[in-house]
């Protein structure tokens, strides 16, 4: 694949060496594998599956971004005149894109076992939490990447901010004190998926038109989104150029 | 107007190093290159230039607009190669220079053959497909620089380019950087490779400590060394300490067993300084003659200006 964006060079260098595919893939499936298989309470079940969604997506882009600092690509990609928020932009989708796919396979997993009131309407809500899960989730590793100087610092922030987002998002029982932060669960993607995944745990799962038509609006936007950053970036491969066309500077052509 | 104008900038880092008060000015085809000693700041300047750091006081412009942040029509007129080539190192060089080529506006056919063209002139063409974790440092490098070249930039800033690469590479360079001398593009060249800059740029200034010591134009630096040379002896035992008086030999310095000089004029001026040295005692263990470097002219015009004060 010719990379013709960001988006396309994230993602190809995610996907060109094989060895880390089958870490990413192997490490998420062996975390989330007990809380598949074992026989363990519905709110426990769906805790760790969210858990190793939340530390492979928010962890994965926090330590991916610290990296491309400390090589100083990130110095290079601040020379180029592309405009800063496709950069951003970019780095955030693919970075998620390329996290969807290990942590997709430990969802399918548990939707396997535990899944048997999936309806099409839940499938689709259950998706669209699951993709904006992973982007936010993305997003904010991303951010914590930014603010660490170093890796030592990325994996200290990043412990102390998956502590408070797993809190925050119901996985853990929030404290009296901040009893009040419930009231941001009804807008937190992460907080959902792990309210409908304990549903579906439970065996009981209704999903409403209004859920239903935000999420879809959300999965769509995204998708387009996705879509238009892949289209942007060009041809897929390169077009083959006869070597004799190609000049150089003696004014000679190539196979010359 | 000047593509590079610097105004007493100062840019200083935790340890108190980095630029204190430097101004300079580099107009349109003409080629700067920054010489000085590892830590002097040819890379804190560079960065600064580069549009990657911020100045602390002083003003800064590039290509008519501030240096930082700079604006984006400005980033698209450079072209920038760090000192450190940073890849995305699962990918193939001509995946990743595709990246840069097309950053830089270049689409379609013209695209694919300024790709082809610049793997070819970099020699990279055979291992173009490969992933670039399997390539050398030095074709590291030489992958590094051709990314900053696509565009053909109005403002082409190379830090250490000489660094780990090979001599075929180097000529094209200096080949290059003239070309884009005539056509009136500036080019800005921080190395450590005094010979190569001696080649390569138009002008030169020498670093140290975050100031510069010493600044002219390279054919009149080089026509100050005329046809001097420099003598390097190396003693069999040191304490020798008296100075010749021969015509031709100047700057004569020992320290402990080690004596250089500058030599002008007569071919047998280095034979005649050995011939005294040998008649005070001196056992030679070896010697070098070469030619002096811009960076010694560079030295050298500090020391004249420096017995002027």
């Amino acid at each position: 694949m010719m990379p013709g964006n960001l988006f396309r060079l994230e993602l190809a260098a995610a996907f060109a060496d094989r060895r880390r595919i089958v870490l990413r893939v192997s490490v998420s499936v062996l975390l989330g594998l007990p809380f598949i298989l074992v026989d363990m309470p519905p709110n426990v079940k769906a805790a760790g599956i969210v858990m190793v969604i939340l530390f492979t997506s928010f962890f994965g882009a926090a330590v991916g971004h610290a990296k491309l600092r400390a090589d100083l690509r990130f110095d290079r990609l601040a020379l180029l005149p592309t405009r800063r928020a496709l950069l951003w932009l970019d780095l955030i989708l693919a970075s998620a894109l390329a996290r969807l796919g290990p942590t997709s396979i430990v969802l399918a997993g548990f939707l396997l076992i535990n899944g048997q009131s999936l309806t099409a309407r839940a499938v689709v809500v259950l998706f669209g939490l699951f993709c904006s899960s992973v982007v936010l989730l993305t997003l904010l590793g991303i951010g914590i990447g930014r603010i660490a100087r170093n890796n030592g610092e990325v994996h200290l922030f990043g412990a102390l901010a998956a502590g408070i987002l797993a809190c925050i998002s119901g996985v853990t029982p929030l404290p009296r004190r901040l009893s009040w932060l419930a009231a941001t669960m009804a807008w937190n993607p992460v907080a959902r998926l792990h309210a409908m995944l304990t549903k579906l745990a439970t065996g009981s799962i209704a999903v409403g038109l209004t859920e239903l038509t935000f999420v879809s609006l959300m999965l769509g936007g995204i998708a387009v989104i996705v879509v238009l950053r892949w289209i942007s970036g060009g041809a897929f491969k390169t077009k083959g150029v006869d070597a004799r066309d190609i000049v150089v500077d003696n004014g000679a052509p190539l196979e010359a | 107007m000047d593509t590079i104008i610097a105004e007493n900038i100062v840019r200083l880092h935790g340890t108190g190093r980095g630029i204190e008060g430097m101004s300079l000015s580099v107009g349109a085809g003409q080629c700067l290159g920054i010489l000085g000693a590892n830590g002097s700041g040819k890379t804190t300047l560079t960065r600064l230039v580069a549009g990657l750091d911020r100045a602390d006081r002083g003003r800064l412009f590039v290509l008519g607009g501030p240096a930082y942040p700079r604006a984006r029509q400005l980033r698209h007129r450079c072209g920038v190669a760090l000192d450190t080539p940073a890849h995305w190192d699962s990918l193939s060089g001509r995946q990743n220079l595709w990246f840069f080529a097309r950053q830089y506006g270049l689409t379609g056919s013209a695209l694919s053959r300024r790709v082809d063209e610049l793997l070819c002139q970099a020699d990279l063409t055979a291992q173009a497909d490969d992933p670039v974790a399997a390539y050398s440092f030095g074709m590291r490098r030489k992958l590094s620089i051709i990314e900053a070249l696509p565009h053909d930039p109005d403002l082409l800033i190379l830090d250490e380019p000489s660094a780990n690469v090979d001599e075929a590479f180097l000529e094209r360079l200096v080949q290059w950087v003239r070309q884009r001398c005539e056509c009136g593009k500036t080019t800005w060249v921080a190395d450590n490779d005094a010979d190569w800059i001696s080649r390569t740029a138009t002008h030169a200034i020498l670093l140290s400590n975050g100031r510069i010591l010493a600044e002219g134009e390279v054919p009149e630096l080089m026509a100050s060394i005329g046809a001097r040379n420099r003598i390097d002896i190396l003693l069999e035992q040191s304490g020798f300490g008296s100075r010749p008086k021969i015509d031709g030999v100047e700057a004569f310095h020992c320290d402990r067993n080690r004596i250089t000089a500058e030599l002008r004029g007569s071919p047998e001026t280095p034979v005649e300084l050995v011939r005294w040295i040998t008649s005070r005692g001196g056992r030679v263990r070896s010697m070098e003659v070469r030619s002096m470097t811009l960076y010694e002219a560079l030295m050298r015009r500090t020391t004249q200006q420096e017995n002027k004060q």
